[in-house]
């Protein structure tokens, strides 16, 4: 069985993953994540006086920044920024070096474990660290690649994606295990019609701010239910998604559009992910040239099923 | 040298991507089981983001000014303070509510201190524990039940 599902897995990989058209596009696109990269770093850069004047209170180094213990914490701060900012240049500089990608992800890795260095953990890098971790594996390009090697390009590319969707479905997943439990204890759970307005009601209240759609669906909780469950799908199914080339755009959309409705009902930012969400799934290379809005309804789960149901019957009662 | 340690032939990337994949989502959901919803194992994630959901009786603390700067609760005097402000407001009253009622008198000294640096005296206030709707405190700042724990003079 499970040699059955792997065999499915790996032919369903072959079909997205050609090495044509897509690789072209994936080539094109992979040095704009370098560029994007160097712009944050720049600005992160920007703010390293602001990093040294609030001091080293609550600092613990995470394991990468094992040279903070020997160095003062400013020397850390200008190491760690100034570090990723000068590597995230050579690699926009070298986008198809491997060792300047290496250099990319040591860089960032370090920005990275800074955040998360001051108490919890800091999600906005996530994503953007463990897609410079699988871009490293592209493979290096002579003037005429094989299509052995275009096909790993691409392969590497939909990993990516594959990536930034699965951390969707992770989320999901817990939603719906916790869901389980909380309706098992008779509370209010993913599924209750309130739980949208329960989330940007609380938020809210923590932290003694207003926003622009979070009054409305405190107000009228309901309105906020049917997006809830949209969410709940978009997120748990985004892994099926990143094998189905045709919803790539609108799972891409869909989640960018999910970022922007937690930011514009509880203030929950998410901008980091929403862009790579818009590079690497809107301008997906993988998406089929004539897909038919009835194809990609057709192909969204559950969503899909039940269209593609209620389609029969119509045909058949027309018949 | 590692170049050719990592171009691997199609088949083989394609096996590593898999089983990549597959060890982040085990890494990420054991770390959340292990440390029972805590810690993750960095820098893996569980991804266990907003998973419950805030329940309609909430509890917590707040402060209530009942003599001086227009007695009011400090929650809903963003006009004194600006949304700016009103965090740290939000987390000194809790601080302060839960110092006095585990009766930590240096923790409640230093959050009186902090608190009153914002208030600008003669002041009364009360400190109260408080039970709350989400969804109507933030409309109304109603509360279900307020019992006050200590009053202080500044």
């Amino acid at each position: 069985m499970m040699t059955d599902l792997y065999t499915r897995i790996t032919s369903s990989i072959d079909a997205i993953v050609r090495g044509e058209a897509d690789f072209e596009k994936a080539r094109a696109i992979l040095p704009f994540f370098y560029y994007a990269l160097f712009f944050i770093s720049f600005l992160h850069l920007e703010g390293l006086d602001y990093a040294i004047e609030r001091g080293s209170a609550g600092f613990s180094p995470r394991w990468p920044l094992f040279f903070a213990d020997y160095l003062s914490f400013d020397a850390t701060v200008t190491i760690v920024l100034l570090g990723a900012t000068l590597t995230a240049l050579l690699a926009c500089v070298f986008p198809f070096s491997r060792i300047a990608r290496i250099l990319a992800f040591c860089g960032l890795f370090g920005y990275h474990a800074y955040t998360a260095s001051f108490g919890g953990p800091n999600h906005q890098s996530d994503h953007w660290l463990w897609v410079a971790f699988i871009l490293i594996f592209v493979p290096t390009l002579s003037a005429t690649p094989s299509p052995e090697t275009r096909k790993t390009f691409s392969l590497v590319f939909w990993s990516a994606q594959a990536y930034l969707l699965l951390t969707y479905t992770m989320a999901g997943i817990g939603k719906l295990i916790y869901a389980a439990i909380q309706f098992s204890n008779g509370q209010a759970h993913a599924f209750s019609p309130d739980a949208g307005a329960l989330f940007a009601a609380t938020q809210l209240n923590q932290m003694g701010v207003s926003t622009p759609l979070g009054p409305l669906i405190i107000e009228h909780p309901y309105l906020a239910w049917l997006p809830f469950l949209i969410m709940l799908e978009l997120q748990t199914f985004a892994i099926v998604a990143a094998f189905r080339p045709q919803l790539h755009r609108v799972w891409g959309f869909g989640l960018i559009a999910f970022h922007l409705a937690t930011f514009l009902t509880m203030r929950a930012v998410f901008v980091g992910p929403s862009f790579l969400l818009a590079l690497f799934l809107l301008s997906s290379p993988f998406v089929p040239a004539n897909t038919s809005l009835r194809d990609v309804l057709f192909s969204i789960p559950i969503i899909g099923t039940i269209a593609r149901y209620i389609s029969a019957r119509v045909v058949r009662g027309n018949r | 040298m590692i170049p050719h340690l990592t171009d691997m032939p199609y088949a083989r990337a394609r096996t590593a991507a898999l089983i990549g994949l597959s060890i982040y989502i085990a890494v990420g959901f054991s770390a959340h089981v292990l440390s029972n919803g805590g810690e993750d194992a960095y820098p893996f994630f569980s991804w266990f983001l907003f998973v419950n959901v805030p329940q309609r009786v909430q509890s917590g603390f707040d402060v209530v000014v009942v003599d001086g700067m227009g007695a009011q609760s400090l929650t809903e005097s963003d006009a004194f303070f600006g949304d700016g402000m009103m965090r740290d407001i939000l987390a000194l009253e809790n601080r302060l509510g839960r110092a006095v009622k585990g009766g930590n008198p240096l923790e409640i000294a230093e959050a009186r201190r902090e608190l009153e640096s914002f208030l600008s005296g003669p002041v009364t206030y009360r400190v109260r524990e408080i039970t709350y709707d989400p969804l109507e405190y933030f409309s109304s700042k109603a509360v279900l039940e307020a019992t006050v724990l200590a009053e202080y003079l500044l």
